[in-house]
């Protein structure tokens, strides 16, 4: 009889030591994880505020001051594109060239024409 | 133990020295039975709290801090720059009853925030009844955290978001506001809260959905800033511009000048601000010539080289003079480039009011339209379709539409006759889908035809742009002001380009311009379209137009092969001096007409 009762408040303590620890521990593991969700919480934030922060630092009518103010350079015009065929003959409609007969005898330009007829696809300036 | 012992001894009678011994273990038996279950219940309470992770508190900050304003998708243009997104923001409250030096606590407060009186919060925070007051909405964190160094335990931070719109004042009205709480009031802001809620609402901050727009952030500011430099420029009351996709309806970009900053909703209340891109109507004048040309064209009413009177007009007392007929007759080619009224009057009364009402019907041009950004009012045309009316609509005058409604119809002039519907999200129409046909083909052809020569040698000439081919049409409308037609005017250009097979459409509308210089003509062809042609060469090359290849392929073209463009260029004079007949030297050979107007035809002049 002793024995089990020995034995019993034995287990008893022991439980009561072990749901104690584990309490602690539950307590410390929820403070971290709160800190975390804080933190990432936060950091969320800052992301969000930073690519608010981004758009409306490259937003086209700064960018378009700066560059006036620091580029020496004019808009493009429609004038000054061509279409991929005119770079790359072969890849799109035919282009003839004065140049372009005698140039393939150059080994490295057939080799750049090549990779690029490879390279550029059809239609695609 | 004593008493347990008693009571067995008692139950069981302690007659005997055996029965003494025999009620002593049995209350032994039953003390144990008893400890056992004692035992047994802590235990399993003790294993069940160890054990189960139901019954422990829950994470209580793992919702996130209280939502006060909710949460919104982000808007982005079709290229995935940001337009609209939410930031964390602060609200501070103060509890009154809890201040306990609230000149102090004011002193400070108005220290941080100079716009807020801090004569104002010290009687706020002196009241002591109340245990509730804002200070201030609309904190950045830099600003919580200065008044949380404050260390006046009786302000309340709270967080919450706002919305931000990073590009400012491009494309507010197509965006919209929101009120103070985040929800949607105008524009897609509204349009997200009332038809994609359901899908598109955010949890948090950081990982959000997205709307995508069609509008092109690039465009909108190319056509903003050209606007509102034209604005300037013609001393403008308002002006209005959109580029459409003629495929299938996307807007590229959509301003309406004067314009507020979304950041700062209460401008969206000034006066002028509405988007009258969506919301207002306009009488548009003469680009509705192209209608009404299109329709006689498509119909088999008349072909582009038929000739009409163009000499003064006299319908009951109704007078129609026009200043723009060079000769008496003319043909509907030069009757569209030359832009003459009564000329576009008799091709009306040619075709007839039943006719001229359907084909606009058709367009749509009765009709509200239902946009992300708004639903426009009804357009205003008369109830009663007399022969005045049939007159002056065919001009343009006695229909007031809504812009985009409009340029909705003359995307589908140019885009091969079919109906598309403007839309400010990305569509999802595909590129090989057919859209509702509203016209033969071969009638927008010519209509691309005409609209081209209006930009070579007609009205519209100042929007040329070299490299591109630009076909248009002006429109210079008198204003209506308080029911009565005055010398003010609203002047419009509609452009598509490359006219060749064109892939956007380009509309200016300019509302009371004043001449560059005083004595200068005040018309379409002087301001809108320079305004149109200014835009497109900027944009042109945003939008990949290659340069028309019509000189520089007819340069490189053997000489036995026609060139491209020229082929078809060289029949292009018709002598109408003959006859109006088209003489079959056409490039468009014989007209075709529809089926179901083959009865009409030869109609009596």
């Amino acid at each position: 009889m002793r024995t089990l009762c020995l034995l019993a408040f034995g287990c008893f303590v022991g439980l009561f030591a072990y749901t104690y620890n584990l309490k602690l521990k539950t307590r410390g593991l929820e403070t971290e994880a709160r800190e975390l969700v804080n933190a990432l919480q936060d950091e969320g934030d800052f992301l969000a505020l930073m690519r608010a922060e981004v758009s409306y630092l490259s937003r086209p009518e700064r960018i378009e001051d700066m560059a006036r103010k620091t580029l020496k350079l004019e808009p493009i015009a429609s004038a000054q594109l061509v279409p991929w065929s005119a770079v790359a003959p072969g890849t799109g409609a035919p282009v003839q060239t004065s140049r372009a007969p005698s140039a393939r005898k150059d080994g490295i330009a057939a080799l750049i024409e090549k990779a690029s007829a490879q390279t550029a696809p059809a239609g695609v300036r | 133990m004593v008493t347990l012992a008693t009571l067995c001894h008692r139950l069981g009678g302690s007659n005997t020295a055996e029965r003494a011994v025999r009620n002593a273990r049995r209350a032994q038996a039953l003390l144990a039975f008893l400890f056992v279950c004692a035992f047994t219940i802590v235990s399993g309470r003790i294993i069940h709290y160890g054990a189960s992770a139901n019954d422990l508190p829950v994470l209580a900050v793992a919702t996130g801090p209280a939502v006060l304003a909710k949460n919104r998708p982000d808007i982005v243009d079709r290229h995935g720059r940001l337009l609209a997104t939410d930031i964390r923001i602060y609200w501070l409250a103060a509890n009154p009853k809890q201040i306990v030096n609230a000149d102090d606590a004011a002193e400070k407060i108005a220290a941080l925030f100079p716009d807020l009186n801090q004569a104002a919060l010290a009687k706020k925070f002196r009241d002591k009844t109340s245990r509730f007051e804002w200070v201030k909405r609309g904190l950045t964190p830099k600003q919580a955290e200065a008044v949380h160094a404050l260390g006046i335990p009786a302000f309340t931070l709270f967080p919450t978001n706002q919305r931000v719109y990073p590009a400012g004042n491009e494309a507010a009205h197509i965006l919209g506001i929101t009120n103070v709480d985040n929800e949607g009031r105008s524009g897609v802001e509204w349009y997200i809260d009332q038809k994609l809620a359901s899908q598109v609402m955010p949890a948090s901050l950081s990982e959000r959905p997205i709307v995508k727009l069609a509008l092109d952030l690039s465009l909108q500011h190319v056509l903003t800033e050209e606007l509102s430099h034209a604005m300037d420029l013609y001393r403008a009351q308002a002006i209005l511009g959109l580029v459409l996709d003629v495929r299938n309806g996307e807007v590229l970009a959509s301003a309406s000048l004067p314009d507020f900053d979304p950041n700062r909703r209460e401008q969206a209340a000034e006066q002028n601000r509405q988007n009258r891109v969506v919301t207002d109507v306009y009488e548009l004048g003469s680009v509705f010539k192209s209608l009404t040309i299109a329709m006689a064209l498509d119909q088999g009413v008349a072909n582009r080289y038929e000739l009409f009177d163009a000499s003064p007009l006299i319908v009951g007392n109704f007078f129609l003079r026009d200043p723009h007929a060079t000769r008496q007759l003319m043909s509907v080619e030069d009757i569209f480039i030359h832009s003459s009224n009564t000329g576009a009057a008799r091709i009306a009364m040619a075709a007839g009011m039943n006719r001229q009402q359907a084909f606009l019907k058709s367009l749509g041009l009765f009709e509200k339209i239902e946009t992300e950004a708004g639903t426009s009012p009804l357009p205003v045309f008369p109830k009663v379709w007399r022969p005045t009316n049939a007159i002056t609509i065919a001009y343009g005058h006695g229909i007031a539409v809504p812009p985009l409604l409009f340029a909705g119809a003359m995307a589908s002039l140019v885009n091969g006759g079919e109906r598309i519907k403007p839309t400010f999200l990305l569509s999802e129409k595909g590129s090989d889908e057919k859209g509702q046909r509203l016209m033969l083909p071969q009638t927008s052809d010519v209509m691309r035809d005409l609209m081209r020569l209006v930009v070579e040698r007609g009205t519209g000439r100042r929007a040329a742009v070299p490299g591109i081919a630009i076909g248009g049409k002006t429109g210079t409308a008198l204003k209506v002001k308080e029911g009565r037609y005055t010398h003010d005017v609203i002047n419009s250009f509609v452009a598509a380009f490359p006219i060749d097979a064109p892939k956007y459409l380009l509309m200016v509308t300019i509302d009371e311009p004043k001449p560059e210089e005083p004595g200068k003509i005040n018309e379409a062809s002087q301001n809108a379209a320079p305004t149109v042609g200014a835009i497109i060469k900027r944009i042109a090359p945003m939008l990949d137009i290659l340069p028309t290849p019509r000189f520089d392929e007819a340069a490189t073209t053997p000489y036995e092969q026609a060139a491209p463009r020229e082929r078809q260029r060289f029949y292009r004079r018709n002598p109408y001096e003959i006859s109006g007949f088209n003489q079959g030297y056409s490039a468009y050979g014989q007209y075709q007409y529809s089926p179901g107007y083959q009865n009409y035809w030869p109609y009596s002049r």
